[in-house]
């Protein structure tokens, strides 16, 4: 039975995931630009929508089949291998950490006394649940109920912090940082809106080809309108000096909501409404992890590998130490330095160039393809 | 879609063998008939053998089971045209029924009976068999009792606005109640037959060309690979043919209301009948078929789209409510207005019970309440579940065994899951909210939230008859929402019936 | 292989729900002490001395127990150490329930230890994942935060809640515990908080009263604002709303004591930046419209003469005031409470960087002008008092 995503699905589920995880995570290292942090996040939405063109274009190449069929076809036998090899380590790589971050942040916002492992394993159950009954078609109806609750979440959690706006705050504008300073906290968010890369995987499950690439389009200028109006409404609301230094400045912004003299402390609402875009982009995350080593192991039935890869996740997850290991760490040594530009800019780039240049050396056996 | 699994049970090889006797010839002979169906009908007080001279000459037997057959139509209809007398040239069967359909065509044409097997199901349902001699067949005339009652609002979708009559007992009666509304030959209805006990007439009723014809077979291929003693209510139908049988949710829906029938049907829906039972089959439905009723579209729009707001907030607090009251109170207590958790901890302070076990005290109290109530003669019932709950939660609150606040969550939930119009969803509904509150429990908002997203994720995967049961939220399509999340003037609606108009065409 | 991957499959699933299920955070209401204020003082041996405010449930009236009104509504309790969680540690152990910060709404530092430098406890505020960011701060002026966390209050149930409302009912001087951090870790603007005092000590009439406020210079606490002054530093930064002055019109005489009185309706401040010879010249003017709200004198507030008249007078007075608070801020507490930094920060952000790191001691020589504008736009239903007799 083949599975069938729809344009607006992948819409949703390149929206969820960008928008959730920047959100949360990469506020903070964008604010190094201080209060023009805002800047970094247009700079950002710049090099993630250079990163979707690459994708979208990647991706018409083959249409019907995922990358990691159509990469050897381009690149030959053995240079395929090492390129899939290349993503697989990303994703292997990541989702571990993904879920390290998460489970810290549940404990710090929700759940101070409860063990890492209890959340990330009920995280894991929900993840492999959704994968196994429901697949990418399942995942994807999940993130076309829960985006439009996601995005009023985030559209509320603004409105009601309108009454804390100091509009002061976003002055002086770039005096302070410089232009080393924007392009630094540039490139954190940009790594994490640079999903729209998966798209390459997408692509195959498509039900309409041509609009994909216009839905990932809108679902990157999206989320990057939301995470620009997001870092702005921090800055006014929380100033720089303390939001560069907590963790998680979007939820310390709605701690600071207080409504009629009753609504105060809600911020545990956004935490769990928050929770939802973390479980699509796992769910994602999981499927392509077993999707995928199931077509490199030439494997049939890519459920079974399910159930293996979601314990390595686990304990994958467990190794880092510490917080700022698993967090600071990968994020500047692997993700921000190595993953953003080979795995979102250079591969992609590499697969359209040689592929159109095959191609149109060779257009009858490409169409046979 | 997935195969079903055949349902085993004990007394069907004992019934097969006893199909196997009745796998008999007619004999030529009245008296050898006479003696096998007095074998197969041993101890059937009110089996009725009578041998008679039909049109003063030719030798019969008549055999029905009294109860069933209405004295009537037995007297005036059938025994005394029978009984005059007719110069009959010869005693061939097939001259015979000549004579039988022209003489008695006041009631229905006789049916021809081949072999014994035949006879013997005619019988049982009510039919007249009249034997002649030197015949190997038999014919068999419906004179069957219309046992039935009155027409009835039904008493579970009660309506302000909106025809008054429900369905019957009677499938003939609700077939007539259907066809009152859609006069169109496009109309079809087939019929089944399901339990090898039971024999119960099943007939699944769509207007061609609306209906999806493959989802017609599938529900044909299912109806009849029904493998059960009997089939009593629309009940085993349902379950026996779901495409998800161990989900909680319905996937059809039952009721009892000619018009929404009617009104599914020319949406494309397929409605199953069941001989016997008063509720009607509806399918395939979605999700959010369940907050809707049939008043929805006789009444003010704008008020009927509040109206369903209104369903689906109270669904929601029917399934979280008192998971978010625990996980609140015991997780997250920093989220409870100030004053607001002075008084629930002054409140708690003298009850022994942790908040899930209040909590549970309570749910668990209260369905059983309902349960009770339900049983009750209805004026009687009404009253001992609100005045029991009433009672009970005052005094446990007075003894200090349980938090006023924990019996305001639950009278909410209560009256909330009361506000669901489709009955097996509210039930589904019920259902979910205790593992919520185990999970708020250990996980606070976390499990809440992990617990809502499993529900999803369940929501999402199931299917009605091919058809998502989210739709049209998810997959999404703009057209359907009209009529979920709100529900639209019909001037807007009308462009939608047109679409399933020009697909007719 | 199926059969393998089926007992996996049920291990893993098992697994988890084994592992999931427990309790570890869950924390009954009644478990509980919740924290409604706290209070942090400097002992004379050099200690760090925390008092907290502790709502007792059993003390608050509900519909099962209507006689609660007799208990006490609150304990208080403090306890002494090096820091202040070695101190909480000591004070949980006072405590069947565990502590719990998450409704405090009030945080009061003592005088001695705000002049000592706040730096010791502040990280606990932020760092502690249930506090507020809502909560208030205060300063005590005179005695200790254990003095006034000890002072009945009548109107309010709990004295905590009783502090919260009168500052979120923004007719003082409201600072929020992110506010103050947010000054505090600024180099262009120091930190401010409203000052609490025990009034009518000794007598049954004792309580609080919050009408000064309390200036910090980088961490530590420089002095204390009159309620004169901190009228003027509200209008200043833009909470003026309601707040009254009265001016003196006319020699007291017998009969009249010659003052008008009046509320601000509208106020703003507008401040006029810059720089010269590295310095900033700032130019502040003070406006308001205002209503009459008491009149013991003689003048008829609708005749426009009499009117100019008091707005002139009302001007000066305002002006004047300005000015011996700005002198007061800046020659004697020298901190920069006013946000001119700030401006300075935003106006000229390249001179800014070249005095930022020794902008508190740039701050007492910058020179400041001040002027008011005062327009008197509604006079009350009477214009002049209307018990007067018509003399003319």
């Amino acid at each position: 039975m083949k599975m069938k995503l729809k344009g607006i699905q992948v819409f949703w589920i390149i929206l969820i995931m960008d928008l959730g995880m920047t959100l949360v995570m990469t506020v903070t290292p964008s604010l190094q630009a201080k209060q023009d942090a805002w800047i970094s996040v247009i700079v950002a939405g710049g090099i993630a929508t250079l990163i979707a063109l690459l994708a979208t274009q990647a991706a018409k190449l083959y249409p019907g089949q995922t990358f990691f069929e159509y990469s050897h076809l381009i690149l030959g036998k053995w240079i395929g291998k090492a390129v899939i090899v290349i993503y697989l380590v990303q994703w292997y790589t990541i989702t571990p950490i993904i879920l390290r971050q998460f489970s810290d942040l549940v404990q710090v916002m929700l759940l101070h006394g409860t063990p890492k492992e209890a959340v990330m394993l009920l995280m894991i159950f929900v993840i492999v649940y959704a994968n196994y009954a429901g697949g990418i078609e399942g995942i994807a109806r999940c993130g076309e109920v829960l985006g439009p609750i996601i995005l009023l979440m985030i559209g509320l959690v603004l409105i009601a912090s309108t009454n804390n706006i100091q509009w002061r705050n976003i002055l002086p504008v770039y005096v302070d940082s410089g232009m080393t300073g924007i392009l630094g906290g540039a490139l954190a968010p940009a790594s994490y809106l640079g999903h729209s890369v998966e798209y390459l995987m997408f692509a195959a499950f498509l039900t309409q080809q041509r609009k994909g690439a216009l839905y990932t389009f809108g679902a990157v200028l999206t989320s990057v309108f939301f995470v620009l109006i997001t870092t702005l409404m921090v800055i006014f609301t929380l100033g720089v000096n303390l939001s560069s230094n907590t963790w998680y400045p979007f939820f310390e912004m709605t701690k600071k909501i207080s409504l009629f003299g009753f609504i105060d402390n809600f911020d545990a609402i956004p935490v769990v409404i928050w929770l939802a875009s973390v479980f699509v982009k796992f769910a994602v995350m999981l499927f392509l992890m077993s999707y995928g080593t199931a077509q490199f192991l030439h494997v049939r039935n890519w459920r079974n590998l399910i159930w293996f890869i979601a314990p390595v996740m686990f304990v994958f997850a467990l190794i880092p130490q510490d917080v700022t290991e698993a967090t600071s760490n990968y994020l500047q040594r692997y993700w921000v330095p190595f993953a953003m530009p080979v795995n979102m800019l250079g591969l992609p780039l590499l697969l359209l160039v040689v592929g159109k240049w095959r191609q149109r050396k060779r257009p009858a056996a490409a169409d046979h393809a | 879609m997935k195969t079903k699994k055949r349902v085993t049970d004990p007394f069907g090889n004992k019934l097969k063998e006893l199909d196997k006797t009745i796998e008999l010839k007619i004999s030529s002979e009245l008296d050898d008939n006479e003696t096998v169906l007095a074998q197969l009908f041993a101890n059937c007080s009110d089996l009725v053998v009578r041998k008679l001279h039909m049109f003063g000459s030719i030798p019969g037997m008549v055999v029905y089971l009294d109860v069933l057959v209405d004295d009537q139509l037995w007297d005036d209809g059938f025994l005394e045209p029978l009984m005059q007398p007719e110069a009959a040239s010869s005693s061939s069967s097939s001259h015979i029924y000549e004579i039988l359909n022209f003489k008695l065509a006041s009631i229905v044409q006789p049916r021809i009976a081949k072999n014994m097997n035949e006879v013997v199901q005619s019988i049982v349902r009510g039919e007249v068999v009249l034997f002649t001699q030197s015949a190997t067949e038999a014919f068999s005339f419906g004179l069957k009792n219309k046992l039935h009652r009155q027409l009835e609002e039904p008493a579970t979708e009660a309506v302000i606005r909106g025809p008054r009559y429900g369905f019957i007992e009677k499938l003939d009666i609700n077939l007539a109640l259907i066809r009152h509304r859609l006069r169109t030959p496009r109309l079809k209805t087939e019929k089944l037959c399901a339990g090898r006990l039971s024999q119960t007439d099943v007939m699944i009723v769509y207007i061609e060309d609306l209906a999806e014809q493959s989802v017609v077979e599938e529900m044909k291929k299912r109806i009849s690979s029904i493998d059960m003693d009997s089939v009593l209510e629309s009940g085993y139908i349902e379950e026996l043919i779901s495409d998800h049988p161990y989900s909680p949710f319905p996937l059809m829906q039952a009721t009892q209301r000619p018009d929404l029938v009617s009104g599914s049907l020319i949406e494309g829906k397929i409605a199953v009948l069941i001989d016997g039972s008063p509720n009607v089959l509806v399918l395939p439905i979605t999700f959010w078929f369940g907050f809707q009723t049939a008043e929805d579209y006789y009444s003010n729009f704008i008020y009927v789209t509040m109206l369903r707001w209104l369903r689906y907030l109270f669904a929601f607090l029917a399934m979280a409510l008192p998971a978010i009251f625990i996980a609140i109170t015991t997780f997250h207590q920093e989220m409870i207005p100030t004053s607001l958790a002075l008084s629930l901890a002054a409140a708690r302070e003298v009850v022994p019970f942790p908040a899930i076990a209040e909590g549970l005290i309570m749910e668990i109290t209260f369905e059983a309440l309902r349960e009770a109530g339900i049983r009750l003669p209805r004026p009687v019932g009404q009253t001992i579940s609100i005045v029991g709950a009433l009672v009970i939660g005052q005094a446990a609150v007075q003894a200090g065994i349980i938090s006023a606040p924990q019996i305001i969550v639950v009278s909410v939930t209560g009256i909330a899951s009361f506000l669901i119009p489709n009955p097996g969803m509210s039930q589904a509904i019920s259902i979910i909210r205790f593992p919520l509150m185990f999970l708020a429990a250990s996980f606070g908002l976390y499990g809440v939230g992990i617990g809502l997203i499993c529900v999803l994720i369940h929501l999402v995967t199931l299917k009605s008859f091919g058809v998502p049961y989210m739709t049209p939220i998810a997959p999404f399509n703009p057209t359907g929402l009209t009529d979920t999340l709100i529900r639209a003037p019909w001037r807007v609606m009308r462009r939608r019936q047109k679409q399933t108009q020009r697909r007719m065409e | 292989m199926t059969r393998i991957l089926r007992t996996f499959r049920f291990l893993v699933i098992f697994v988890i729900l084994g592992l999931t299920t427990g309790c570890w955070d869950r924390n009954e209401m009644d478990d509980l002490a919740l924290v409604m204020a706290s209070g942090i003082d400097l002992t004379d041996d050099g200690q760090l001395e925390v008092t907290l405010q502790i709502a007792l449930p059993t003390g608050i009236p509900s519909a099962v127990q209507s006689g609660g009104s007799g208990k006490k509504s609150v304990i208080v309790i403090s306890a002494s150490g090096k820091n202040s969680s070695e101190v909480t540690g000591k004070l949980q152990q006072q405590l069947s329930r565990a502590i719990y910060f998450g409704h405090r709404g009030v945080i009061i530092i003592g005088e001695q230890f705000a002049r000592h430098g706040i730096n010791q406890v502040v990280d606990t505020f932020t760092r502690f994942p249930e506090s507020r960011s809502n909560s208030y701060v205060l300063t005590t002026c005179g005695g200790t935060a254990k003095e006034i966390l000890n002072t009945p209050y009548q109107l309010e149930l709990i004295p905590g809640i009783g502090i919260n409302k009168i500052q979120s009912s923004k007719l003082s001087f409201p600072v929020k515990i992110d506010e103050f951090l947010n000054a505090l870790s600024s180099q262009d603007r120091s930190p401010v908080t409203a000052a609490i005092r025990v009034i009518h000590k000794g007598t049954d009439k004792e309580t609080f009263t919050i009408d000064r406020a309390a200036v910090y210079r980088r961490n530590q606490l420089s002095g204390y604002l009159s309620s004169d002054e901190l009228k003027l530093l509200r209008w200043w930064t833009g909470g003026g709303h309601h707040l009254r002055f009265t001016v003196q019109v006319e020699p007291e005489n017998e009969q009249y004591g010659g003052t008008v009185g009046v509320e601000l309706l509208q106020s703003g401040m507008k401040m006029h930046l810059v720089i010269k010879n590295d310095l900033p010249e700032v130019k502040v003017s003070l406006h308001a419209t205002v209503r009459a709200i008491d009149n013991d004198s003689k003048l008829d507030l609708s005749k426009v003469n009499h009117m100019k008249r008091v707005e002139t007078l009302l001007s000066k007075q305002i002006q004047s005031e300005a000015e011996s608070m700005l002198t007061h801020v800046q020659k004697v507490l020298q901190s920069d409470i006013l946000g001119i930094g700030e401006d300075v920060h935003i106006e000229y952000p390249y001179a800014w960087k070249k005095m930022k790191d020794e902008w508190l001691d740039i701050f007492p020589e910058v020179p400041v002008t001040v002027d008011a504008h005062i327009k008197i736009e509604r006079t009350g239903k009477t214009h002049s008092p209307a018990h007067k007799v018509k003399t003319d």
